[in-house]
């Protein structure tokens, strides 16, 4: 696969601004560049601006100043409803909280993306039971998320992030919520979708596991970049 | 996405439910006080002008206070003395009043029918009564139909058993159709008026006349109204004005709470839902189709509660026909008020939902992972 820059973060800086002048500066001036098919980890205390990062990495929230690219196009300046169109098609996303639809079944919740598209029920519920049988929910397909355990709604998660084939998935503590056995099945299943499919991760994560089989680390500090650690079988070639 | 939107409904049937209830009532009041006043007007208007465009009609002023008659007699010997004034070519004593609040019951002598149209009048059954009866009566086939009579039925009037001789088949003169006729002289014995009338109609020579003949008499006759059949008309269409203003009074606030209650509720369950909303915006749902999700479910609560709402405005307007009409089917609800109020509260409540959609397409998706 050639390597192409899907991720190039320029001087990102984020500010909360909160009442007058109280100003928190989550993020101060982040340079990033992640390739297509790599496995990254993001790594840092709490409070970091990991979060921040992702989402800003995820286009649900813009940067106070800097630029986004994805894919080589410029994400940071785009409308509301031109950053839903990126999500929806180049971007999954799983969160540490899952962020199900709680009134919707397995299978709708990950149909959900794809109808979001424009695609009509059949066809997405269709692609919906295909995934969550990938991720071994064949059985849970009609289940609501609090009929399912987390390391099954965290699955059901990762289903859906797949559900319009994006090359990116971003993953914001997946493992967060879950005991070890099953934040282990969900490092395995990721791991397994960037080596078998080919999709670019991101993750942020305190799972030791799962930091260490990203093929770079990232560790963040007060919003900055603190220093990288590259996997050396997997090093990037320039 | 309607089968989203039918779920998410579904889901939280006590809120559809209440954010429904306003237009179930707006569309019910509307279409029932409107096919009530459509049909009062109808009817008060036929059965003036069965009377004729060219008569006056005299009847005496009501005198206010308690047990005061709400229809005064007065001597029927009067009926000469119109008869004596200028440009008046007839006029006829008759007893009018009301049979169980709304059925016009009408007292008329043979020779005098022609003054009420009832001359040439079809009979669906058989025919008129003769003047010096003391048991019979004649009914319009709507009040027979109503009352499930036919000839040689009694019909029991201030207790007193009459007989159907005949079922008047008016066609398109309605105010026949739901009237009872019954002979001068036993409409006087019943109703306790020996040598009285309630109204005396006046037949000008000429028509041109009948306006100075009408205030020749209101000047003459102080205690004694009278009006052209034009006046009664334009009198009567004000009344019945009144009542169409307030009907839509009464729709244009049924409407109002009815919308305040759709945004109040769709913005409270919109601030419920925020962290769906969010999830779903952060999977990729644009503006568009989360305002168009939120607009469908007003569009099905709408569809639904209209077919409510024309249900029990279909029943209220049987309930009017029933007790204040006596059981003649006067209010209808026409296909075309119903399509109208249905129509109307879809729009309705699609207007109402147009801010809480927005607001609901604003939802940031980030406080809802956050959370
Ligand atoms: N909406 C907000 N308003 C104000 N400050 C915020 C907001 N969101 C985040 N912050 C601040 O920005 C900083 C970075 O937060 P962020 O959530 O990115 O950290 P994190 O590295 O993800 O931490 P954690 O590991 O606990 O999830 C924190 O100091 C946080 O308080
Ligand atoms: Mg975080």
């Amino acid at each position: 696969m050639a390597k192409r820059a899907v991720f190039k973060l320029e001087k990102i800086t984020k500010q909360y601004r909160m009442g007058e002048d109280v100003v928190t500066n989550a993020l101060c001036g982040i340079d990033i560049e992640i390739e297509n098919g790599e496995y990254v980890a993001i790594i840092g205390p709490s409070g970091s601006g990991k979060s921040t990062l992702m989402h800003i990495m995820g286009c649900l929230d813009s940067p106070t100043k800097g630029r986004v690219f994805i894919e080589g196009i410029d994400v940071s300046k785009m409308k509301d409803n031109e950053l839903a169109v990126v999500r929806r098609e180049k971007l999954g996303f799983v969160f540490q909280a899952y962020n199900l639809v709680n009134t919707l079944t397995a299978v709708e919740n990950v149909a959900l993306p794809m109808r979001f598209a424009g695609v009509g029920r059949g066809e997405a519920v269709r692609r919906a039971r295909e995934l969550l049988k990938k991720v071994g929910l064949t059985d849970r397909m009609g289940h609501k998320p609090n009929q399912l355990s987390g390391g099954q709604q965290q699955r059901v998660a990762i289903a859906r992030s797949l559900i319009n084939d994006p090359d990116i998935i971003l993953a914001d503590e997946p493992t967060g919520n879950l005991d070890t056995k099953s934040g282990q099945e969900i490092v395995e299943l990721l791991e397994s979708l960037n080596r078998k499919m080919g999709k670019t991760i991101v993750v942020v994560t305190h799972h030791l596991g799962l930091a260490q089989r990203a093929d770079r680390r990232i560790y963040i500090k007060d919003g900055k970049v603190e220093r990288e650690e590259r996997k050396a079988s997997r090093k990037r070639r320039r | 996405m309607l089968d989203l939107s039918a779920k998410e409904l579904t889901e939280h049937k006590l809120r559809t439910f209440l954010t429904s209830l306003g237009i179930v009532i707006a569309i019910a009041a509307i279409v029932s006080l409107g096919s009530i006043s459509a049909g009062m007007d109808a009817m008060v208007k036929d059965t003036l002008r069965q009377m004729g465009a060219d008569k006056i009609i005299v009847t005496k002023k009501i005198t206010a206070g308690l047990g005061a008659p709400m229809i005064p007699a007065f001597d029927e010997d009067i009926v000469d003395d119109f008869k004596a004034m200028n440009g008046v070519d007839d006029a006829v004593p008759i007893i009018r009043t009301n049979y169980l609040g709304s059925v016009p019951l009408i007292g008329i002598e043979e020779k005098d029918r022609g003054f009420m149209q009832m001359a040439d009048v079809d009979f669906k059954e058989g025919g008129w009564f003769f003047d010096d009866d003391t048991d019979s009566v004649v009914v319009g086939k709507d009040f027979a139909e109503a009352r499930n009579l036919n000839v040689g039925d009694e019909l029991k009037i201030e207790n007193r058993k009459l007989t159907v001789v005949g079922i008047i088949d008016a066609g398109e003169m309605r105010g026949l159709n739901m009237m009872i006729a019954l002979p001068y002289r036993l409409a006087q014995d019943l109703l306790d008026m020996e040598g009285k009338a309630t109204v005396v109609l006046i037949k000008p020579g000429d028509i041109t006349q009948a306006d100075a003949i009408k205030e020749q008499i209101r000047d003459e006759y102080e205690d004694y109204d009278a009006m052209t059949t034009e006046d009664m008309l334009a009198r009567a269409g004000n009344i019945v004005g009144t009542i169409g203003l307030i009907t839509i009074g009464i729709g244009v606030i049924t409407s109002l709470v009815a919308a305040v209650g759709i945004i109040i509720t769709m913005i409270s369950s919109i601030a419920e839902r925020k962290r769906q909303l969010g999830i779903m915006k952060a999977v990729g749902a644009s503006t568009h189709v989360i305002m168009m999700q939120i607009l469908q479910e007003s569009l099905i609560m709408s569809i639904v509660s209209g077919i409510a709402g024309l249900l029990i405005g279909y029943m209220l307007v049987g309930v009017v026909n029933n007790t204040l009409l006596a059981g003649m089917q006067i209010a209808a609800v026409t296909p075309a008020l119903a399509a109208g109020a249905f129509l109307y509260g879809i729009m309705l409540s699609i207007v109402s939902a147009l801010y809480p959609a927005w607001k609901a397409s604003r939802t940031d998706p980030i406080e809802a992972i956050r959370s």
